[in-house]
């Protein structure tokens, strides 16, 4: 089996960590989280993650910043968002802007594992290069 | 106001004016919109308790939000439709929004003055007030229909109003800062201090008076009884992270002039150094743990202990543990040689798979007048067991339903009277000890080379994990015979199966959805369900051991142990989060639904008792309003409907807003179809008169459908039957068609014009009198059909909600006549669908009918 890719989650809402870190934790991920995005930006300063999943709406760092932060830092890092104000524009924006995807609240376990499946047979097809 | 302008036009004592009319039928359709917007937010929230999904509290207080605004303009346009003749919903609504928005901001819902409650009305949407041990026993008691003992709790409002009564908070935090030491002398020094301050306490008055009636009742329901227990139940004290088992004291076997002092004892052990040990700081502050107590009838135990749903000793998922001793069971606790224990597997509980008989020397019994008092057990039955093999089975069937039903393992003290009857004294959350375990990190590799039976076949209806024996449910068989703790795997998801829903560890079906009514059931009870899997029958055979992960919706063979202690810990986090408890909180106030039955004397706006409620009973009586208009109001004088005579026997009256009828139809039936000239109407009666569509099979009803019209499911049962004539307004371009049809009604709302944008055909169909599974069946297969004719489809339950825009006019007289075909077609059809099967039959005979009429 190939590397064991590694995922930050950052949402301000801690239910959300709570029951993203086990579900995919399951599926074979490497998984930290964080409810405060200042603490995130600190961790991904210093290390790369496969795959960042982040909230958009947040105190102090927003999800957008994140992801300017992350590409600049990680350019290789995919990052997908998840928010319950996703609206045409937003999305538009952070697609047009290189967002992995944007999911928006609620939405079901299975549809997030799906995506992140995807990116990361997609990045460990690129690595077997 | 506006409201009050609106409301006045159309109070206007003129005579007709079609302009009321049409904006009056405007409103109509808005109460319409309205109630499937209701009905649609309110089966989202229902579907974010299967585990599946992510959300959280902001997720939580837009829907509040946003039903209660839907809620309020139906209401609004109710009665601006019913010239506010229905204004106390409006209070209903609001009552229901404050409560509401009470639990999504975290706070308790009963009134602050309620000092007393009977076990008999405890319930857990009132743990704040009554503590989590009450609200489980009342759960027990109530719900769960099991023997508990008699009695009533003094509330966590009692508590603040003896705390604020004595003003004991500013002595509690005075004797804390004067004893800061961890030595004997100061721990002494300071528990004394407590109880010194507790002994000159008193009871307020206004609680003592409570109090005293609730005795007085209590002792005037058990004549001769026993004494009683007074037992603490504080709220918060099974918090996740903390545990403060065994630290607040009970007394047993009180007589009733006991009651107060036992209260205050209780009270006082709340701040004992022992528990600051466990609570910190916490226990010094005035909003944490407010102590409930609960005065409970004793129970006079011939064997008695504790058991726990998981054993706890070197954490066996798959077992479970019972410790039992004569009398009244005190200090039984598990592992001690003094006492009997029992292992039994969870997966099979009649299987005690281990026995450890002690010697039992002594047993606790009632004292005379009070208290207990150890006697020693008679010396031929020391050795002997204090339970029969059938009663420790009993007690491992209960203690699963009880992990079952609080979706997590429970720690349960019981007693067996004098009769042999159990009763369950205590139930609480089970505190596993930590142990090392798979992480789920590393699982993904242990799982992978373990054998799979089946994978991501059909959907997941309710997420969990889940092991046990396959035990295959044939629609004959007796549903009593279901074992607990068993895996059902069956073919569809029947009526019948619905009631072993509790006993099951999981359920897997060949066929089914996941909107089904069963389906709702086991997320109320949060059991793993998996549907539509095509050939579980074929492929899990009777009796074999299997686990069932219906997360990733894979099934293995065997027993996977890390999957289960895997899944026994996700079930905890995810019920344990405070969203999930104010969802269910939530759900309770927003989904049952109370008034079934239109033509019963309490089908009134007062009794609306949930959103559900209210849209329900808006939605009958606009539907009743707009079918008597004609017949009732003079303001419609002159603007009479029309008896349309047609060759099936529709009973349907037609109400021309303009350019539906030809000029010639001025009597008042209209004999001949082409004095129609609604285009859209035309097309749905040329199918609905087509040959052979008007079935003319009779009724067939078995037992069960006369059963589930005497009974009512509180979630998912969105039905009654509906009364009335059916009614058609039309124009030239527009029909919007009620009907009720058998005992089902159906709405049909379109316009048909040149321009593509405008052109819509709103399709509502729900109802039925046989039971909630035909009815859905039925519901499936007009979604079948519809979506085969291109519409976008919603089942929830048997309402049917299906939408098609933006067709050429010419494509959407088509689809409106097979619309005419299916609204004849389906007239009774509940009463023939049986299966899935039938379903499918059905959907093929609806299509070969169609190519043959052409």
């Amino acid at each position: 089996m190939s590397r064991q890719l590694e995922i930050l989650i950052l949402d301000d809402e801690e239910i959300v960590c709570t029951r993203l870190k086990p579900a995919l934790e399951k599926a074979g991920y490497r998984v930290e989280t964080f409810t405060d995005s200042r603490e995130a930006k600190g961790r991904l300063e210093k290390r790369r993650f496969d795959i960042v999943v982040t909230d958009l709406k947040m105190a102090n760092v927003d999800g957008m910043e994140l992801f300017r932060f992350v590409k600049e830092r990680w350019p290789k890092t995919e990052v997908i968002i998840i928010s319950g104000f996703v609206t045409v524009d937003v999305t538009r924006t952070a697609l047009h802007a290189g967002v992995r995807d944007i999911i928006p609240k609620p939405f079901k376990i299975e549809q997030l594992k799906d995506l992140i499946n995807k990116v990361a047979d997609e990045i460990s097809r690129s690595q077997d290069k | 106001m506006v409201f009050d302008r609106i409301t006045r036009i159309f109070r206007r004592p003129h005579a007709v004016d079609l302009s009321y009319f049409k904006a009056l039928f405007e409103k109509f359709q808005q109460i319409l919109e309205g109630n499937n917007r209701v009905l649609e937010l309110i089966s989202g929230l229902e579907n974010k308790l299967s585990g599946q999904y992510i959300f959280d509290i902001n997720y939580l207080k837009s829907v509040v939000e946003q039903l209660s605004e839907e809620v309020y303009l139906v209401i609004s346009n109710l009665n601006v439709f019913a010239d506010n003749r229905y204004l106390e919903l409006f209070s209903r609504q609001a009552a229901i929004q404050k409560e509401l928005k009470d639990i999504v901001e975290g706070h308790p819902v009963t009134s602050e003055d309620m000092y007393v409650i009977d076990y008999d009305d405890i319930h857990s949407d009132i743990t704040e007030i009554v503590g989590g041990k009450n609200a489980n026993l009342g759960e027990i008691r109530n719900q769960l229909e099991m023997l508990t003992p008699d009695g009533f709790v003094l509330t966590t409002s009692a508590y603040r109003r003896f705390m604020e009564y004595n003003n004991l908070w500013p002595e509690i935090h005075r004797i804390h800062a004067g004893y800061q030491g961890d030595d004997k002398e100061s721990i002494e020094g300071y528990d004394r201090a407590i109880d010194d301050l507790f002994s000159s306490a008193r009871i307020p008055p206004d609680v003592m008076k409570a109090v005293t009636k609730h005795l007085n009742e209590l002792h005037k329901r058990q004549k001769g009884m026993f004494g009683l227990a007074v037992r603490s139940s504080a709220f918060g004290e099974d918090a996740q992270r903390q545990s403060f088992a065994g630290q607040f004291k009970s007394f047993l076997n009180c007589q009733s002039v006991d009651v107060f002092s036992a209260y205050i004892k209780v009270i006082a052990s709340r701040f004992k150094y022992a528990v600051g040990i466990y609570g910190g700081q916490r226990i010094y502050e005035e909003t944490e743990l407010p102590m409930a107590v609960g005065i409970q009838q004793m129970i006079a135990a011939r064997s008695a202990g504790v058991m726990y749903s998981v054993d706890p000793s070197g954490r066996r998922v798959d077992c479970l543990a019972v410790s039992a001793s004569f009398g009244l069971g005190v200090g039984v606790v598990g592992g001690t040689a003094d006492a009997d224990h029992f292992q039994v597997s969870r997966l099979d509980p009649t299987q005690i798979t281990n026995r450890r008989i002690g010697t039992k020397r002594t047993e606790m019994v009632a004292a005379e007048p009070r208290g207990v008092k150890s006697i020693p057990v008679r010396e031929d039955l020391q050795e002997r067991p204090s339970l029969t093999d059938d009663q420790v089975i009993e007690l491992a069937e209960r203690a699963l339903l009880l992990d079952r039903y609080f979706n997590r393992p429970v720690d349960i003290e019981w007693c067996f009277d004098d009769l042999g009857k159990l009763h369950i004294l205590q139930c609480r959350p089970l505190k596993l000890p930590p142990k090392p375990r798979v992480r789920p990190s590393e699982m993904a590799d242990a799982l992978a080379s373990k054998p799979v039976i089946m994978r991501r076949q059909g959907q997941v209806a309710q997420s969990g994990i889940a092991a046990g024996k396959v035990w295959q449910v044939n629609e004959d068989d007796d549903p009593g015979a279901f074992p607990v703790g068993a895996i059902a795997v069956t073919k569809y998801t029947t009526p019948r199966l619905t009631s072993i829903i509790r006993r099951a560890a999981a359920i897997i079906t060949d066929a089914g959805s996941p909107s089904g009514h069963m389906a709702t059931v086991a997320r109320e009870f949060g059991v793993p369900m998996i549907v539509n899997t095509a050939d579980a029958c074929k492929l899990l055979a009777d009796g074999e051991e299997i686990t069932v992960d219906a997360e990733e919706n894979i099934i293995y063979k065997g027993i996977l142990r890390e999957l289960l202690e895997y899944g026994v810990e996700a079930e905890d986090v995810f019920r344990d989060l405070r969203e999930y408890h104010i969802l269910r909180h939530l759900l309770r106030r927003i989904s049952p639904l109370n008034l079934l039955d239109p033509n019963s004397p309490g089908f009134i706006a007062d009794n609306c008792r949930t959103y559900h409620d209210i849209a329900r009973f808006s939605h009958e009586k606009a539907v009743q309003l707009l079918i008597n208009l004609n017949m009732s109001s003079r303001r419609f004088r002159g603007l009479k409907s029309k008896k349309l005579k047609l060759s099936i026997p529709l009973g349907l009256s037609v109400i021309d807003l303009g350019n539906g009828l030809s000029s010639s139809a001025d009597a008042s039936e209209i004999d001949e179809m082409d004095e129609i000239q609604s285009v859209p109407m035309q097309a749905i009666l040329k199918g609905l008169t087509s040959p052979g569509v008007w079935s003319t099979q009779p009724m067939q009803l078995g037992f069960g459908d006369l059963v589930s019209s005497l009974t009512r499911h509180s979630m998912s049962d969105r039905v009654a039957e509906y009364q009335g004539q059916n009614l058609a307004v039309i124009s030239g371009r527009y029909a919007n068609i009620s009907l009720r049809l058998g005992y089902h009604f159906n709405v049909i709302d379109t316009y048909v014009s040149e321009n593509v944008n405008d052109n819509y055909i709103y399709f509502r169909f729900v109802g039925g009198v046989t039971e909630t599974e035909r009815r859905h069946l039925r519901a499936i297969l007009i979604k079948d059909i519809l979506e085969k004719l291109d519409f976008k489809v919603a089942v929830s339950g048997d309402l049917v909600v299906a939408r098609l825009k933006k067709l050429e006019a010419a494509r959407v007289l088509q689809v409106l006549e097979e619309v005419g075909r299916l609204i004849g077609f389906t007239r009774q059809l509940d009463t023939q669908m049986q299966s899935e099967e039938s379903v499918q039959e059905c959907f093929r005979a609806f299509f070969r009918n169609g190519r043959n009429n052409k």
